[in-house]
């Protein structure tokens, strides 16, 4: 088990980090399968385990590192004692994209979203916005546009596919 | 809603669904702080650090936090269990083993000291006396000397423990807060009114007549009873509805002369004119309104609140205030405004004087969280104060909905008047900081996570968030929210009725909700509409609920009503209740029997009155404000009964009553009668006659005697019950 090395500098200023920090962890901790509260409470425990000891910020790229590995630590270590498994394909692509938008800034990564759902066909956006707008079932979704249930499935599939294409395009480009 | 892509999905649901993170900068910060003055607390008290495994229940000391790479959950589960094993294993086997060194090194110690001590000490031929000798007492000596330093420890030990317990590490916010000073008498107003973002209800007006309500709620009980196939007792007699009406609607028992008056009146309708008489006509206005604030007054602060010399709060100023309500009849829920919104001092002397603010001073200290509990008890008709701590199992009442109800309080605070020294209740601006005015308050979870909460009434109504004054009055927003709601009618007509009957339509009052629904729904619905329609006329809701059909039923139950079994849970107020009298209605019985006959006399005694209900009364001190009462039919009230001051002067010779029937020139018989009515309301049956008729014979001294008899009435169990 590795040591991370323990600054000796002063105190950071507690609120300028989290603020600065707190939508990129609880972003990640999203895509690890935790619920909006859930990454909530990770988010805050993570700030304060780290906040334990003296804590220096080298670079921001660096603080973001660090901060996921300790929340991915916090989020397996509840995960064991929940006696949960959480199945996640391609952790490591997770963590690829993420370092990816280290050099970003968090609110970046929605607007590089937006210009990338501008792309989609119509029948793809209204697909998504019947799902994550309006909470619409698959069914339904697929009753709107007058396709089978898979066709719905597989129409949103592929839209997705290409936003995240098209997003890794954009901070590969920006970077 | 599962993840297709993990990464995609969330960043739709965040741009698309609105799933947005809160910010959590403040709340951080502030769990920050705490976790280090809980750190610094622990090393000055030379201890460890309260464990983050306390506050942090998913962070233990092995997880691997600072490590940069982590197992996978899935793959490397097994191997880390078995990596636990191991490691639990070791520690077990070298705290045995640690164990066993201290032993035999404390052993060694004990002899070494044991050796050196009789060395010391004893005169040859003469032992130490062990304990286990049986006659003797074990020696001091050494072991007293060694167990000094232990119990210098405890103190020690138990605050650390109490510093370290999640509970007791609870976010706290505010709970050091200074007292606030305000600078002078002219700060305690608001200078800029916030605006209002809650507007007043509009409600109907009231189209029935009082009649028509009348016949409603006999209709509704009586459906019940027909479901429940019971009936009703019979109708109460005239003496028994005079008794319980004067007892319930002017807290004493009536005179000889007012239970002649309404048994002689001849015309129809002679309870509605009883009733009318006492809620209309001037002569009982002053009775009225003193009686109706006493009670009032207990339900706000308690039957022991400002009874105690340090007491914060001016019983007298708040009775006076609740008078005044009562005699100009002033809508209910403009009462409870009032109260809630109060700013002032709370005794006179000062400009800023304002009586209501009786109600909150005691409450607010400490997040105001009694304030919470008990704004929602009486006014909601909820009992919210377990869920200050931990969700309500049963209730449904969150964490979340408790502080965010506490948050409407947070703007108020304690206040001291700088010209005469009086305690105020102020506002003044809330924020936790610089950045940002929005007050929100903290709590912790059970499992030591820190939330944070923003005004939030409890049926989900949000204010804007801020804190500062000029732009939210928060209080003022509570107080229009708790008058708009549904509940507050239900509460107020719930209340009332229990009041009448002894029993509400939900057992107890102030715990309404699913969990424990109304006995009589429809009626209850029903009363709270014409209620809020009557703009809140608490009178005219007394007029119908005393002319009610089951309000003037006998107290005696036949074998048709067995069923109607209050106790049991099952009210059908197929009869009326019988119950001890309350405390104020005994105190201002007895005071009339002692003083004048006259109406009014009892009830000015406002001292007197609140001196004796002090001493039946406690605080219990709990953070529930809980109180006890030795009027609870056991030994206390018995001695009172029999020996206490005001029984002593209202059965002494010189006593109104005993006064004047003895001194009068009527025939014994009829003195025995007076005495029956003026105690019991009723004159006296064949046998009972009979049996004062022997007793009289001999009894030479008939004054004597009549005292005597007068006593026994006065501790019978009859004249203590209202039935």
């Amino acid at each position: 088990m590795k040591e991370l090395p323990q600054h000796e500098s002063s105190a950071v200023d507690v609120t300028q980090l989290v603020a600065t920090h707190q939508l990129s962890v609880w972003r990640y901790l999203r895509s690890w399968g935790c619920s909006p509260q859930e990454a909530e409470d990770l988010t805050q425990e993570t700030f304060l385990k780290v906040l334990e000891k003296p804590f220096e910020q080298l670079t921001e790229a660096a603080t973001r590192a660090y901060l996921r590995t300790v929340a991915r630590n916090l989020l397996i270590d509840r995960r064991r004692k929940e006696g949960r498994q959480t199945n996640i394909q391609a952790v490591e692509n997770i963590d690829q994209f993420w370092v990816a938008t280290d050099s970003q800034k968090p609110e970046q990564l929605l607007e590089f979203l937006t210009e990338c759902l501008d792309g989609l066909t119509e029948r793809a956006r209204m697909a998504l916005r019947m799902r994550f707008e309006d909470h619409k079932s698959r069914t339904e979704i697929a009753e709107a546009l007058d396709i089978g249930e898979h066709g719905a499935k597989n129409l949103m599939q592929r839209a997705k596919q290409q936003l995240r294409e098209c997003i890794e395009f954009k901070l590969k480009d920006e970077s | 809603m599962n993840h297709e892509d993990p990464i995609i999905d969330p960043l739709l649901e965040e741009l698309l669904g609105q799933q947005q993170m809160p910010d959590l900068s403040a709340r951080i910060a502030k769990a920050h702080q705490q976790r280090k003055q809980q750190a610094k607390d622990a090393s000055v008290n030379g201890h460890a650090r309260a464990p983050l495994s306390m506050t942090l229940m998913a962070t233990d000391s092995t997880a691997p936090v600072t490590s940069t790479e982590a197992p996978e959950p899935s793959s490397r589960a097994n191997t880390a269990r078995r990596r636990m094993q191991r490691r639990r294993m070791v520690a077990t086997i070298g705290s045995l083993a640690l164990s066993l060194c201290l032993l035999v090194i404390l052993g060694g110690v004990a002899y070494y000291g044991y050796q050196s001590f009789s060395d010391q000490n004893t005169v040859p031929g003469q032992g130490i006396p062990l304990a286990a000798d049986g006659k003797q007492n074990p020696s001091g000596g050494a072991r007293d000397h060694q167990a000094k330093p232990e119990t210098d420890q405890v103190p020690q030990i138990a605050s650390n423990t109490k510093q370290t317990t999640p509970n007791a590490g609870m976010s706290k916010p505010g709970s050091k807060m200074p007292i606030v000073q305000p600078p002078g008498p002219a700060t305690l107003a608001n200078n800029t009114v916030a605006p209002r973002f809650v507007q007043p209800r509009v409600r109907d007006s009231l189209k029935l007549s009082d009649r028509q309500i009348v016949d409603e709620i006999d209709q509704q009980v009586a459906s019940v009873w027909q479901a429940e196939n019971v009936k009703p007792s019979p109708d109460a007699t005239d003496h028994e509805f005079c008794r319980r009406t004067y007892l319930q609607l002017l807290g004493r028992i009536p005179t000889v002369d007012e239970i002649k008056q309404f048994v002689n009146y001849r015309q129809d309708g002679r309870r509605e004119w009883l009733v009318d008489e006492i809620l209309g006509g001037e002569k009982y206005e002053a009775e009225f309104a003193s009686f109706w604030s006493a009670r009032f007054a207990n339900l706000l602060v308690g039957r022991a609140g400002g009874m105690s010399k340090d007491s914060s709060i001016n019983r007298q100023a708040l009775e006076s205030y609740l008078v005044d309500a009562f005699r100009e009849n002033k809508p209910y829920h403009l009462v409870v405004q009032d109260l809630l919104t109060a700013q002032g001092t709370t005794s006179p002397g000062s400009e800023q004087f304002n009586p209501a603010t009786n109600f909150l001073v005691s409450m607010i200290d400490g997040d105001a969280k009694l304030a919470t509990a008990k704004t929602c008890s009486a006014f909601l008709g909820q009992q919210m104060q377990c869920a200050e701590c931990h969700n309500h199992p049963s209730t449904g009442w969150s964490q979340e909905k408790y502080w965010g109800l506490n948050a409407f309080f947070r703007q108020t605070k304690l206040a001291t008047d700088s010209k005469t020294g009086a305690l105020a209740v102020v506002d003044r601006d809330f924020s936790n900081t610089a950045q940002s005015d929005a007050g929100e308050v903290y709590y912790e979870q059970p499992n030591g996570l820190l939330k944070v909460a923003y005004p939030q009434f409890v049926d989900g109504t949000t204010i804007p968030r801020s804190g500062n004054l000029a732009k939210v009055d928060r209080r003022q927003e509570l107080a229009q929210l708790i008058v708009n709601s549904d509940q507050f009618p239900k509460v107020t007509v719930n209340r009332m009725w229990q009041h009448f009957f002894g029993v509400g339509f939900t057992q107890p009052v102030d715990d309404m909700g699913p969990h424990n629904p109304a006995s009589h729904p429809e009626l209850l619905e029903k009363l709270s509409q014409h209620f809020a329609e009557s703009n809140f006329d608490l009178r005219r809701l007394m007029r119908w609920i005393t002319l009610s059909q089951p309000y003037g039923l006998s107290s005696r139950q036949i074998d048709e009503n067995l069923a109607d079994n209050p106790d049991g849970g099952k009210q059908l107020f197929a009869r009326y209740y019988a119950r001890q009298m309350e405390a104020e209605q005994l105190f201002h019985s007895l005071q009339m029997l002692a003083n004048q006959p006259s109406r009014g006399n009892a009830i000015i005694a406002l001292g007197e009155r609140h001196s004796w209900l002090g001493q039946v009364n406690q605080k219990m001190g709990d953070d529930e404000d809980s109180e006890t009462s030795t009027l609870d039919g056991g030994i206390s009230q018995s001695l009172l009964m029999m020996n206490g001051g005001l029984m002593r002067k209202a059965t002494d010779a010189q006593a109104a009553v005993l006064k004047n029937v003895t001194a009068s020139k009527m025939p014994i018989q009829e003195k025995v009668d007076h005495l029956f009515l003026a105690a019991l309301s009723r004159r006296p049956t064949k046998k009972e006659s009979s049996a004062i008729g022997e007793i009289l014979k001999t009894r030479p001294n008939q004054a004597a005697a009549l005292q005597d008899i007068w006593w026994a009435l006065l501790n019978s169990n009859e004249f203590i019950l209202d039935h």
